[in-house]
Order: C-alpha cells, then structure tokens, then sequence
C-alpha cells in the first residue's frame, strides 16, 4: 500500500508531496485540481509500462497523438507541456520501501539506412509504414528504480507517419497490480463475464451478489448466458447486465476486481456517478469490509457532496473506520503547487454539519 | 488582503467584535465562527469517539478547516486571534486554563506543533507546515467573562447596554423569584436579559427576524445600543488593536 507520493513536473503537477494515504482514500476538490492526475501518478508509478502510458493518453484523456507531429506526442505528460523537463514520481509503501519513475522525452531525426525497419533488436515494430524520408520520432523514456533494484529504463516511441507506437520488448517490474475506472467507464458485458468466472473458481461469487443487492435488493442470481454475464430479478427473466443502469455495471465492476486481485490497488475516477445518494452509505461500508478483506488499496475521486457526506457516515460507524482517509486537493494561493489536504474524519464531520468548505471552493 | 483573522464562537459573538472593530477603525481583519448560527442543535456533532460536541469543543475541528485556509483563502494571514467564552471551570472547557488547554490541542492536533499559549493577550509564534509549505503564523487568544473569570459575552453585553429597559427589569424581577422557589438562579438568565433588551430597542420590522437572527439587530437604524466607551471593554479593545 502506498502511504505517501512525491509528484514533479507531470501533468498539472509541479511539485506535490502527499502524506498518509490510508487503505480507503477518497479524494475531492474542484474541476481541474489535479485529482485524475493523481490517480494518473498512482497506476504509473505502480505499473510503469507502455499500457499504462498508452491508456492514460488515449483511453483516460483522448490523446491519441498527430502521426505528422510525433514531437507533441508526450508533451501532455509534463508540467506546462515543458517536455524537457523530466517528470519524477516516487512512492513511499507503508512498510517503508521506497519506489520511483522518471519520465523523459528525447526527439531525434535521422535518416535511414538502407533497411528501412527500426535496427534495434530490443524495439518492436508493431506495423512498418516508414519511407525513405528522414524518420523524426519523439521517445518517451521511462526509467524505474526501486530499492531493491538497480534503475532500468524502457522507450516507446513515437514516429513521424506511423500511426502506432513503438515500445521496447522488455518490460519493468510492476510493484503493484493498479487497476483504473475512468470516470464514465462501462466495462462490456462479456469482459464482465470473464472476470465473473475467475471468481467462481475462487467461490468469491457471493461477495458480488451481497454487494450488488444493496442497490437493487431483488437481484437474486448471476448468470453467464452466452458468455456475457446476467442478472436475475424475483420473478422476471435473467437479462444482460447492460440492460441494467449504470450504478450496477460499475458496482459488479469494482467488487469483481476487487475480489480477483487481492493485495492490488484500485483507481475509481467520480466514484458517485450512476450511484443513488439512498444506496452511498452502504455501498462505502461494503468498500471499507472488500478492502479490508482482499487487502485492496482504495483511491476514489468524487465531486458529490451526498458521496462525501455517505463516505463520512460510513467511516464514523464502520470498524474499518481507522483504515480511511478523505483529501481535498486545491491550489494553493501562496505557493501555486497542487495541494492535497487530509482532513480527519471528526473535522470532515463538523465541516459537512456547519457548512464550511472541504471541496477546494 | 487579510493579515489577522479573530476566531469567535457564533454570530452574535462575530457580530459584537465587528462593532468593536469598526470602532477602533481596525482594517486587514477578517472573523469566522466556529458555528456559522445560533441554532446550536444543528451544527452539533458527534465526534468518533461518540462524544456530542457544541460550542468550543468544536475549536479543534475549526483549527483543522484553518489548516487548508491558510493557503487557499487567507495567503497573507499572519495572526490567528481566537476568542472564546471563558464560561464557568466546572464546565470541560470552561476557565482559564482548560481554555488555553484547549486552543494548545488544537494546534497539536491540527498542525502538530507544541504552541505553548500560556496568558491571554499574548502573541506566541511558531512555524508551521501544510503540505510542504512552511508559514509563519502568530496565535493569541481572549476569553470573555465576568470580573470573576466565568461567563460570555451576554455578561458583557448586559453590563454594557446603554437605554433603560423595562423588560429586563421585570425579568430580573422574575429570576428573583424563581430563585426563592426554586433555589437556584432562571437558567441562562443573562441570555434572556440581552435578548429582552435587544427586542426592546428593536423595531417591528427588525422585530419579525428577531428571533432567528438576534445578532443583526445589534445596532438599530445605524445607533449602537451598547456604549462602546465602557470602561469594561477596556482590555478586550486593547486585545483587538494587537496586530
């Protein structure tokens, strides 16, 4: 579990320290305060490879880069787009280890040799449209180093005219197994399935169920018919998960990823969405129980007042309560830097009663 | 851009101390409560360890909110003034010490620094950090009472009011005998003397909000009715004009 994160130069970071994230995180604050971004620090410096880079720009952010112009390819990445600047990201562990990347950016034109394919034996090309023209390509090199190890690097690269990237054929420990919800992420009904039946085999199945009844209490079962998973309610016909709301699709999401990796962390960017204020309390005393049992790491970014207020209920009445934490993230007027507050839960508690601020307003 | 901020337990304390401050012709000084109404039942809360807490005891939890204040809405705040009912020692927070107590706590809990606020008037400094950023910040406090150290500042308020008031000469009148009756003093009787008197110096209009929002009929069609000159507000003006 990570307890504290040190953030420079990457995204809308310029320099943030945060301290004493505690097993369930929930963390709020206005548009804009860098809170994906944090969940965005916390996959990368856990699993530091190109699917972790390549979902960031193009699943989480839209980002899929110019094939003309592969120079803006990462700028994104680093503080003001100053992509010459190496962005760092570091991670303390609550038993005290201590784990970090570095991200650089390095363009370079060159011309081709007579083999036209990328000469070095370490890169993949995934699909060769490369001419005879001088190749300009931006490389985005990722460095890790843990206490355990001596610091190894990787590249994915980029290259003028190529509508793929290029990434090099090793890969960099992962140090936890990190798993990220976008916000307004549906998981199709067939990967639910598969994931379904990895838990079946564990005879986690219940735990799914139990959760999913608290928003809707006349689910009885859970089936996979023709590979897609389905739900049964008292007296009607099982029907595919899809034809459910939003709130069950993301609930069976999070408890059957939840459940199929213990010890592994879990990003869920606007945890509220979809989700009935009536069912919030609830939900989060099931979330605090799932942590606590799998050993499940928990950060959970939400706007909504009536999720923060459930997040509190649930924290002052739950046994689990001492594992939770609640930040707020704003920037600060005297430093400029992106701040992450922690407020206790008592002072949460007296802020929701007496109307002062805690949402970075 | 504000440079002190006073720290006050409701309101009506908010509102008397702004009286004070536009007095003195004191600027750069914002307030805050620690409740943000009258209405005490409502911002009551139950701390995790189950106990129910009103008034000051809530001063750690306001200490807590200052923390993340200090950087996005007072940049240039350089003093935290904090001012508190003494209230009776029988009380848990009530007296002297066991107010100093509690303002110490507090900034251990919040800030965890040892501040040391031994007196009151005093300005004590120290350092301290917020997410990595160290500020420089100077604590003093006051606790409104009688001459005997107990009570708020209904005490002062009814020893301060300018007009004659029959009202509270009849109530005075009734807690006289209630405590014959009964053997003890009304309960909150100082409370309800100051109510009765601002009710009496109200006007209809003022009169309909009365009730909800006593404080803002402190002063009538722009006439203070407490006489601010009182040699009882002497060391509590001299506390205020400490920059």
């Amino acid at each position: 579990m990570i307890r504290n994160i040190d953030i420079e130069n990457f995204r809308c970071f310029h320099k943030t320290r945060i301290e004493g994230f505690s097993q369930i995180n929930l963390i709020g604050g206005q548009n804009n305060a860098g809170k994906t971004a944090l969940l965005e620090a916390i996959l990368l410096v856990n699993n530091p490879n190109p699917d972790s880079i390549l979902f960031l720009q193009q699943k989480l952010r839209g980002e899929y880069g110019n094939p003309e112009v592969p120079e803006r390819t990462w700028s994104s990445l680093f503080f003001s787009f100053d992509k010459q600047q190496k962005a760092n990201i570091s991670a303390l562990a609550h038993n005290q280890t201590s784990y970090g990347i570095k991200l650089a950016c390095q363009d370079s034109i060159r011309t081709p040799t007579v083999t036209p394919a990328i000469s070095n034996q370490d890169i993949v090309k995934i699909e060769d449209n490369s001419t005879m023209k001088d190749i300009i390509e931006s490389s985005l090199i990722i460095h890790q180093s843990t206490q355990k190890q001596i610091g190894s690097s990787i590249q994915i690269r980029a290259i003028k005219g190529e509508e793929t990237l290029f990434h090099s054929a090793t890969f960099l420990p992962v140090i936890h197994s990190t798993f990220f919800i976008p916000a307004g992420f549906k998981q199709t009904a067939d990967r639910l399935a598969s994931s379904y039946q990895n838990l079946l085999f564990k005879g986690n199945e219940d735990t799914v169920l139990e959760a999913l009844q608290l928003i809707d209490e006349k689910i009885e079962k859970i089936d996979i018919i023709e590979k897609k998973l389905h739900l049964k309610r008292t007296g009607e016909i099982p029907m595919p998960v899809g034809m459910f709301g939003d709130a069950l699709n993301k609930v069976i999401d999070i408890i059957i990823r939840i459940a199929n990796h213990p010890h592994s962390i879990l990003l869920i960017d606007e945890v509220e969405n979809g989700i009935h204020y009536t069912h919030q309390f609830e939900l989060w005393q099931r979330l605090f129980q799932l942590a606590k049992t799998f050993d499940v790491q928990i950060f959970a970014v939400s706007h909504s007042l009536e999720m923060i207020k459930a997040f509190n209920a649930a924290s002052l009445e739950d046994e689990f309560g001492q594992n939770v934490s609640y930040f707020e993230m704003f920037r600060s007027l005297r430093s400029n830097e992106i701040v992450a507050n922690s407020l206790s839960k008592d002072t949460l508690s007296y802020a929701i009663a007496n109307n002062q601020s805690f949402r970075g307003e | 851009m504000t440079q002190k901020l006073i720290i006050v337990e409701s309101p009506n304390d908010e509102a008397f101390i702004r009286l004070l401050l536009t007095h003195l012709s004191i600027t750069n000084t914002e307030t805050a409560t620690i409740h943000p109404t009258e209405i005490e039942h409502l911002h009551n809360f139950t701390s995790s360890d189950g106990k129910l807490k009103r008034g000051k005891d809530a001063l750690p939890e306001k200490i807590e909110i200052l923390k993340r204040e200090l950087l996005i809405r007072y940049p240039q705040l350089r003093h935290i003034a904090i001012i508190l009912d003494i209230d009776t020692p029988k009380s848990s927070n009530g007296g002297k010490e066991k107010s100093l107590q509690l303002i110490n706590t507090s900034f251990l809990k919040a800030f965890n620094i040892s501040l040391n606020l031994t007196d009151t008037s005093t300005k004590v400094s120290t350092n301290v950090t917020i997410s990595s950023e160290t500020i420089h910040l100077e604590v003093s406090c006051f606790f409104v009472g009688d001459e005997t150290g107990e009570g708020n500042l209904d005490v002062v308020l009814k020893k301060i009011a300018k007009h004659p008031c029959p009202e509270c000469e009849c109530l005075e009148i009734m807690n006289e005998c209630v405590g014959q009756k009964t053997g003890s003093p009304m309960r909150d009787f100082t409370k309800q003397w100051v109510n009765y008197y601002l009710r009496s110096q109200a006007s209809k209009s003022q009169l309909k909000d009365a009730e909800k929002r006593l404080h803002e009929v402190i002063t009538d069609n722009g006439e203070i009715l407490f006489d601010l000159h009182h040699p009882f507000l002497h060391e509590i003006k001299e506390y205020l004009q400490l920059e």
